[in-house]
């Protein structure tokens, strides 16, 4: 009985966290790109203008529900709940501590990148079904980028397999109580963020919803809600992918004084930091360079990593 | 590659400026003693129009938007026949 409460405590404790965060990364990523440009950003709602959120949301539910009638309704609305649901049951296996976690896979990094693919189905079935030229050229590309980006992102992380031994992300978390992942393993790290921030689509790489060549790309035919679950899912995704960054390259929980939980958020936020950093500081790349980038460039750079820390544990061996 | 890098710490090191933001309810920007905000016709102590008609309002507007007709009175005071400010064209 006790350990059902437990489970789920456990269960809904992470939903609502995870929906907590996503809620707040909209007052983070405006006030640090305020910070970031000399202004101070949302600061009137509450203390620090930390209720900006609410006010966003009662807005944005007061909003035009609209499906465009030249639309094909169905999959238009399933659409944005795609996102929100793969990148939340992708959460399932991410270690907290080392008591909280929903499902204790030891399959779970390959969990993790089945579930952050089918993302992909979300951008291109609202592309597709928005009927609307811009918007299905953000598919195309949105679908383009994640095939390209999605190899390496694989690639890049077998490293740490190989080191670990295990794709049990606790497994994992706990062969770095040595030494860290990303000092063995700091081309994977570079490889895997990378291919994180093309895979949530944010800036630099945000060319799905370039706002100056496609309107706003995927979403241009949304609004109300369902626009607001797009942007739930890409932060959503910043912080799966930031956690999952801190997992397996930065140790997870493990740290001295604090405990594990303090640990693991201390370094997801330093991740959703640096995404922020980027997006204020990168100009959008071309579209054929982006795919360049990708192909040329990542994926030799990945398969390289791989060869080269096989060859490492083998010699070792 | 290095340039990239450069930019990302060239706006992270930004946290820390200034900020060029005026919080205007809590701080008012120093507005200078003649500074008179809107373009009138100012008027003398005994109300009637300020204004000799010399156009030289006229000729500085950089927009054309003041029109007027200069007349005299019976002292041969120069007043203005009609003085417009076209406010739909002003970019003061």
């Amino acid at each position: 009985m006790s350990v059902t409460v437990q489970y789920l405590i456990i269960v809904f404790g992470v939903l609502a966290v995870t929906l907590g965060i996503a809620a707040m990364l909209i007052w983070v990523e405006r006030r640090l790109l305020a910070f970031w440009q000399d202004r101070y950003g949302p600061n009137r709602v509450g203390p620090f203008g930390i209720l900006q959120p609410v006010a966003d949301f009662i807005k944005i539910m007061a909003k035009e529900d609209w499906i465009p009638p030249f639309a094909d309704a169905p999959v238009f609305i399933i659409a944005p709940a795609i996102i929100v649901v793969a990148v939340l049951l992708s959460f399932a296996v991410i270690p907290w501590a080392p008591s909280i976690s929903v499902a204790d896979l030891n399959v779970g990094l390959l969990y993790f990148l089945a579930f952050s693919s089918l993302g992909v189905y979300s951008v291109a079935l609202g592309g597709w079904a928005s009927d609307n030229k811009y918007a299905l050229l953000g598919a195309l590309r949105a679908s383009a980028q994640m095939i390209s980006y999605e190899v390496f992102m694989g690639l890049s992380l077998m490293g740490v397999v190989m080191l670990a031994g295990s794709f049990n992300l606790r497994v994992i978390v706990e062969a770095q109580r040595k030494l860290w992942f990303v000092v063995p393993q700091f081309l994977g790290f570079v490889i895997f963020f990378i291919a994180g921030v093309a895979e949530t689509h944010r800036l630099p790489f945000d060319l799905p919803e370039a706002e100056s060549e496609l309107v706003a790309g995927f979403h241009a035919e949304y609004s109300g809600m369902k626009f607001g679950l797009f942007f739930v899912g890409e932060y959503l995704g910043i912080t799966l992918i930031s956690a999952l960054t801190a997992t397996l390259f930065f140790g997870g929980w493990l740290g001295p004084v604090l405990p594990p939980l303090a640990w693991f958020f201390i370094k997801t936020f330093f991740f959703i930091g640096v995404f922020i950093l980027l997006r204020a500081a990168l100009p959008r790349p071309r579209y054929d360079q982006l795919i360049r980038l990708g192909w040329k460039v990542m994926l030799p750079l990945a398969l390289l990593n791989l060869v080269v820390t096989g060859g490492i544990i083998l010699a070792a061996r | 590659m290095l340039s990239v890098l450069r930019a990302i710490w060239t706006v992270f090191l930004h946290l820390f400026k200034r900020k060029v933001t005026v919080l205007y309810p809590e701080e008012r920007p120093y507005i200078p003693p003649r500074w008179r905000g809107r373009i009138i016709l100012a008027r003398d102590p005994d109300g009637q129009e300020r204004c000799v008609a010399c156009y030289l309002c006229s000729v500085a507007c950089p927009v054309d938007c003041i029109a007027l007709q200069a007349a005299e009175d019976e002292y041969g005071r120069r007043y203005p026949e009609f003085f417009r400010i076209n406010f739909s064209r002003c970019i003061f």
